[in-house]
């Protein structure tokens, strides 16, 4: 099975948000739980979706480690979500 | 401008009010997010990729210095500095929190605004031709109509639920549209039958996004005394037939197309002859009343600029000269113009400003204006009313703020939708590509490929109006790679067409190459710098582009 994460987005401040390993939400895809398993992450997602309070629209990505040993989204979707967008902002051209 | 009444403010006041308890709501949990969602859109809130984005309603652009400023002040509090002038004359912010959404409602209701139908199912923000009022070959200022829809169209119970979004425009002018009134939902022309006997001409079913297609006249006179019941009786047809099955072919244009617009007519007419002379007859008085709002300014009486300003596009200044070629329209009234601010710095996202240049905006538009500022469907704004003989201080006082590129109508001056940076439907990236074409074109190139319209979209909604380019792009991703559609020959315009797809999608790395490959056969054929791009390609058909571009980016 290839890898995944749940990701959502955070209720509150509408970021996007992983579940990790602790059963929490990080902000970092770096520190979400990768599932190889099907089962366990069909349950992973069942129990998040019922986290309303905290999240928003729980759903499932495909991941792959990069070469480097960091965990990275597989669609330029999910990358420019997890890493915010390829354009600086007029506000901060620095950034 | 109008001022609200008790009415609007009470409306919105309630709105503000209810929507806290919502959000509230939704914050512990008592509520989901499956719950909260047509409510937080009726609000003007989306989620997008990396935050809420609040989507905040501009009634056909026209804001006060106050309001801008207030806009501004937003900006700076709640998001990160700057926001983002839509293809609807809106305004959004793209890093809103949920938590502060009740007091930023307040805050814009306390300078008369909102963000109510700005997203969901129902009439959104009514546009008009950005330099309405002001306008040389205008033959009405058609911003009391787009008012006086607007406060039919607000919270209008039967409306509330259409089968899709609803889109009115409006210009008052013959000629030269430049509201995109054909590709609306509803596009209104205001037309003079004979002299004195003014009415409006109804365009219906025109729209873009999945399926471009070019509105028609669904009746070329209506009565003032009858818009609203007119317009009333075109979405009660649009309601009652309109898809609910398929979101793809619920727009009314889908419906129009399918009834054809002979028999579409005949049931508006059969729906109009039962309420026409109801409660929604449109009465001189209350046209009055709205029309007392925008009455013309405390103007001067002041020589004729004309030749003053063609002068200007000769001074020795260079860039003073190249930015009045470029950004100054005539205005109706001796000594006055209208300036276009242009929100596309080279390298800078199209319609993002800052709450500083907001700010700096609106101080000039107190200045030297009668504290107005229009923001276009193309994403700049308008001072729209400008002494010439100040010409100078404003380009010195936009030029020290970063706005003064002189690109207003230029290859550089790109539509571009928030695309996949932002925005959860695209597919692809549209401002990354918008900057690389604007940098690649210097002024001289500018100058060379004179008028000519690149818009950009991320997703086949057409949120930046690709279709209705003379350049179109369409962003797709092909097996995880961005490439983009080329279309030519569209236009918004008198001369309305939908874009020809050139040929097959070329890929992020070779559109930049491939869009001055459009250009330069442009330059190669027109048979003088008088003969615009549209016009060249509309004479020598795709063939020489297509050459020049898959000779050298074969597919």
């Amino acid at each position: 099975m290839p890898l995944h994460v749940i990701t959502a987005n955070d209720t509150e401040a509408g970021h996007p948000a992983y579940l990790t390993g602790r059963g929490d939400w990080s902000r970092a895809l770096a520190e979400a739980r990768v599932f190889e398993d099907e089962a366990q992450r069909d349950q992973a997602l069942a129990l998040a979706k019922t986290d309303q309070a905290r999240v928003a629209d729980p759903y499932v990505i495909d991941v792959a480690w990069d070469s480097g040993g960091q965990l990275a989204a597989t669609s330029l979707r999910e990358r420019i979500r997890a890493e915010g967008p390829t354009v600086a902002l007029v506000s901060n051209p620095s950034v | 401008m109008y001022k609200y009444d008790d009415i609007d403010e009470r409306i919105v006041a309630e709105r503000v009010t209810q929507f806290r308890e919502q959000v509230a709501r939704r914050l512990s949990g008592e509520i989901s997010e499956d719950e909260f969602k047509p409510i937080r859109l009726q609000n003007g809130l989306y989620l997008q990729l990396h935050a809420y984005m609040l989507r905040v309603s501009i009634p056909y652009g026209l804001m006060s210095s106050d309001q801008l400023r207030m806009l501004a002040s937003i900006a700076r509090r709640y998001d990160r500095g700057y926001g983002h002038f839509s293809t609807r004359q809106n305004l959004q912010y793209n890093w809103i929190r949920l938590v502060d959404m009740p007091d930023i409602l307040a805050q814009l209701a306390s300078v008369e605004m909102h963000a109510i139908q700005t997203s969901g199912n129902c009439i959104r923000n009514v546009t008009a031709d950005h330099l309405a009022g002001v306008a040389r070959d205008e033959i009405e200022d058609p911003r009391p109509i787009a008012e006086i829809i607007r406060q039919w169209a607000t919270f209008h119970p039967e409306f509330a639920f259409l089968p899709r979004k609803f889109k009115i425009a409006l210009t008052g002018a013959p000629s030269n549209d430049r509201a995109a009134v054909r590709v609306h939902d509803i596009g209104i022309r205001i037309v003079e039958r004979a002299p004195g006997q003014r009415g409006f001409e109804i365009w219906v079913g025109g729209g873009l996004g999945r399926t471009p297609i070019i509105g028609e006249v669904v009746r070329d006179f209506v009565p003032r005394r009858d818009l609203l019941s007119y317009l009333e009786a075109i979405l009660r047809v649009y309601n009652r037939w309109g898809r609910r099955d398929n979101k793809f072919k619920a727009r009314i244009k889908i419906l129009v197309q399918a009834l054809g617009i002979a028999e579409f007519r005949k049931q508006v007419d059969a729906e109009w002859e039962l309420i026409k002379d109801g409660e929604l007859v449109l009465d001189d008085a209350e046209v009055e009343r709205v029309r007392a709002h925008f009455s013309p300014p405390a103007y001067e009486t002041l020589p004729s600029c004309d030749a003053g300003v063609a002068g200007k596009r000769l001074s020795p200044n260079r860039d003073f000269a190249r930015w009045v070629q470029t950004s100054v329209v005539a205005h109706k009234i001796p000594g006055y113009v209208a300036v276009l601010v242009s929100l596309k710095t080279p390298g800078a996202p199209p319609g993002d400003v800052t709450a500083e240049q907001m700010e700096a905006v609106a101080a000039l538009a107190d200045e030297v204006g009668f504290s107005q500022i229009v923001a276009t469907h193309t994403q700049n704004l308008v001072l729209p009313d400008v002494p010439a003989t100040k010409l100078e201080l404003v380009w010195e006082r936009l030029r020290a703020k970063g706005l003064a590129a002189p690109n207003v109508g230029t290859a550089a001056d790109i539509i571009a939708c928030p695309g996949l940076d932002y925005c959860t439907l695209a597919n692809a990236r549209s401002i990354p590509v918008a900057q690389r074409i604007a940098l690649r074109f210097d002024d001289e190139a500018l100058a060379r490929y004179g008028d000519v319209s690149i818009k950009i979209s991320g997703c086949i909604n057409a949120c930046g109006h690709h279709h209705v380019g003379n350049i179109g792009l369409l962003g797709i991703d092909k097996s995880g790679e961005e490439f983009y559609q080329l279309t030519l020959g569209g236009s918004p315009s008198d001369d309305v067409a939908i874009g020809k797809i050139l040929g097959p999608a070329i890929a992020s790395a070779d559109i930049v190459d491939a869009i001055e490959r459009v250009l330069e056969t442009y330059v190669e054929f027109r048979t003088s710098d008088r003969e615009s791009f549209l016009e060249t390609y509309r004479r020598v058909g795709p063939t020489p582009f297509k050459e020049s571009v898959y000779a050298t980016h074969p597919a």
